[in-house]
């Protein structure tokens, strides 16, 4: 077996026994491709350069400007933001609702593509369940930004009641960030094994003293590779109802509540929909960045791009769908305060950026995917960047347009964010960026042994298809016959 | 008619102008006298009573006269008396009116006759010490085990619940009322057992491996 070097630091000596030596591969691996596999997803645990550093500077710096913000927001109250009695919930709320959208794309695909054996995603699915963790750390914090007075929290625990939608939410969001821990947990045992027994001895202390601990004393026998796929299994099935419960629960604090734009039925399902759709949209972003930093073209090829391309491409028009239903039923009924909801967001203040959410986020982003020439890398790419953008907007308008109707005979509010929710915002996709940045130092990104064992190498693409797209690349037999 | 004889009349005259309708309008509104009768205490969240007599001069009852109960309450940068009921009198110039309790202290209620053609205004004070402290608008809150926010006794005995006489719908409305929390307790209750059996497992992996270096 070959030497492998290129870690900076910390040697990887591939000669170096490990537990999963041995086990079957899938078909294609071979020893020095599998090594260079260890070392690529190795390589950021045991280097880390001057530009990383830079970077978590650049990211602390904003979050201690978001700090300030809300430091300024706990000294003087919620006036300090544009909330107001009238719209009482703004860009925190709308947020909250993004973040814990995108957490779904994460668990969720990742449980569904393992449940039905999907080879091509397993060299994502690290990625994903990064995001999904992290999302909802990130996305579970807006709540207590938007109380204003955070020790009030304890109301909910003392006071709480069952029938409240608010309660439910903190329930399924607790439930579903420490099932998506476990089940981030559970598949980074063997790379946690691996990362002990590969990385060298110059290496801190500290980081092997944790993946000593976190492998379980993984040494790959028969006995503990059954109870691991236990686990992983009964985790998979029980992670897709926990995912979908989470975002249903999350459009019932809309639904359930007294207002014109958020009487409908459509909202679970709706809501389910939109997560998905925005959560792939990040997995794709986070993709390409990691791809491009970590070197990992090898083993994220166009393929992952174009197949999870061809997923946000359906949930375009599955999007359209649910938005047609609910502004076809409202419409059609016309109740009070339908016509002024209309009226506002499609030739109102609403309508530039509801003009944004349909172009930019529907139109586009389909079309890019329905045409072969730009169902590039880079195609893709821009697609999710602009669904990203579009599905916070797309939340924005639900909770600042549903709270813009008055319930009243008074004259309408308007909403403008503050200095303060904008830096607090700002701060909130630094800290996403954050926490992303410090796992893919801590944990591999790829998962190695997955890839090993149940993918191998693009056998059916060559590496050069990337620059050079060819629809028949995902045609074998065609591209074979020609 | 001298300058002084004339100032003179103008002066009367002048007095005669506000002197006469000051004594019709006195000679008009007989003076009333209202009594107030409150329990010396109360607990916060109940109802108090309030008994009123209006009386004329005479000590004769005034019926059909209605009387304002009213407290002094302030919120943010307003105050002033705010009316908490109203009722009329009877043909013993007894008025009863009850109001909910809400404020914990002494509470310092007001009855107010405002009068009419033939009565004169008047009103009367009287103290009420609320005692007690909680949140007056939440009937059942928090985890109460068994049976969270209900008895499941009270499914079993809906003659207790007035709206299991109403009709089948209503029934099944109290029905679900009395089994809110339970559905969310089992489904929350299920998936942390499949938790617990996946963090079971994990332990089993680092015992296997013990196992296997043994």
């Amino acid at each position: 077996m070959e030497a492998v070097t290129g870690a900076g630091g910390h040697a990887i000596p591939a000669t170096r026994p490990h537990a999963a030596d041995g086990v079957h591969a899938a078909p294609g691996v071979t020893p020095a491709w599998r090594a260079r596999l260890e070392e690529r997803g190795l390589a950021p645990l045991a280097r880390t350069g001057r530009r990383y550093w830079l970077w978590i500077g650049f990211l602390l710096a904003v979050i201690a400007w978001a700090l300030h913000a809300y430091q300024a927001q706990l000294e003087n109250g919620l006036i300090v933001t544009g909330l107001r009695d009238r719209i009482s919930w703004g860009v925190y709320i709308a947020s909250f609702v993004f973040f814990i959208g995108i957490s779904h794309a994460g668990t969720l695909l990742s449980a569904i593509l393992r449940v039905t054996r999907a080879r091509w995603q397993m060299s994502v699915t690290r990625m994903a369940e990064f995001i999904t963790v992290v999302a909802l750390m990130v996305g579970a914090l807006f709540p207590f930004i938007d109380m204003g007075r955070v020790d009030r929290i304890l109301n909910l625990v003392q006071y709480g009641r069952w029938q409240s939608p608010l309660l439910w939410d903190i329930f399924a969001i607790t439930t579903y960030l420490v099932g998506s821990t476990l089940y981030l947990y559970l598949p980074l045992i063997p790379d946690f094994a691996l990362a002990r027994d590969r990385l060298g001895p110059t290496a801190p202390a500290w980081r092997r003293a944790t993946y000593r601990l976190a492998a379980l004393g993984w040494r790959g026998t028969p006995a503990q590779r059954r109870l691991l796929d236990r686990a992983m299994t009964v985790m998979m099935c029980v992670i897709i109802p926990v995912a979908v419960s989470v975002h249903t629960v999350v459009s019932w604090i809309f639904s359930m509540t007294l207002r014109v734009a958020f009487n409908t039925t459509v909202f679970g399902p709706y809501f389910v929909a939109g997560a998905i759709f925005s959560g792939v949209a990040a997995i794709i972003l986070l993709m390409a960045v990691l791809r491009k930093l970590l070197h990992l073209e090898e083993y994220i090829t166009r393929k992952q791009f174009l197949f999870l391309g061809y997923l946000l491409g359906a949930f375009t028009l599955i999007m359209t769908y649910f938005n047609l239903t609910e502004y076809v039923t409202h419409g059609y009924k016309m109740e009070a305060g339908v016509p002024f909801h209309f009226t506002q967001l499609m030739v109102g203040p609403f309508e530039p950026l509801f003009l944004f959410y349909w172009i930019c986020g529907i139109a586009i982003p389909g079309l890019i995917m329905l045409f072969p020439r730009t169902r590039t890398i880079a195609g893709i790419v821009t697609a999710a960047g602009l669904v990203a953008v579009a599905m916070w907007v797309e939340r924005f308008l639900i909770v600042v347009a549903g709270f813009r109707v008055p319930l009243m005979a008074y004259e309408p509010s308007d909403y403008t964010p503050t200095w303060v929710e904008w830096s607090i915002l700002a701060g909130a996709f630094a800290l996403f960026a954050l926490l992303i940045s410090v796992f893919a130092k801590l944990f591999p990104v790829i998962s190695i042994w997955e890839v090993v064992e149940h993918r191998g190498p693009e056998l059916d693409e060559p590496a050069s298809a990337v620059a050079a797209p060819d629809r028949r690349a995902l045609r074998p037999e065609r591209a074979g016959r020609a | 008619m001298s300058t002084r004889t004339f100032a003179g009349a103008v002066l009367l005259a002048l007095l005669l102008l506000v002197a006469l309708p000051l004594a019709a309008l006195a000679a008009g509104s007989e003076r009333t006298t209202l009594t107030i009768a409150v329990p010396p205490g109360a607990s916060l969240g109940q109802v108090a009573v309030v008994r009123v007599t209006l009386s004329d001069a005479t000590g004769q009852p005034i019926p059909k006269a209605t009387i304002l109960i009213t407290a002094p309450l302030s919120f943010l940068e307003a105050s002033g008396d705010v009316v908490l009921a109203d009722a009329t009198t009877d043909a013993k110039g007894v008025a009863i009116a009850d109001f909910d309790v809400r404020t914990e202290g002494t509470l310092a209620i007001k009855a107010v006759f405002a009068g009419d053609e033939r009565y004169a205004a008047s009103s009367a004070s009287a103290t009420v010490n609320v005692a007690g402290d909680g949140q007056l608008y939440v009937q059942a809150a928090g985890v109460q085990l068994p049976g969270f926010d209900r008895s499941p006794g009270a499914i079993l005995a809906p003659a207790n619940n007035a709206q299991a006489n109403v009709g089948v719908l209503s029934g099944l409305a109290a029905l679900w009322h009395a089994l809110s929390g339970w559905p969310i307790a089992v489904a929350l209750m299920t998936i942390w057992s499949f938790y617990a059996t996946v963090v079971g497992l994990l332990f089993r992996i680092g015992a296997a491996a013990n196992e296997a270096e043994a």
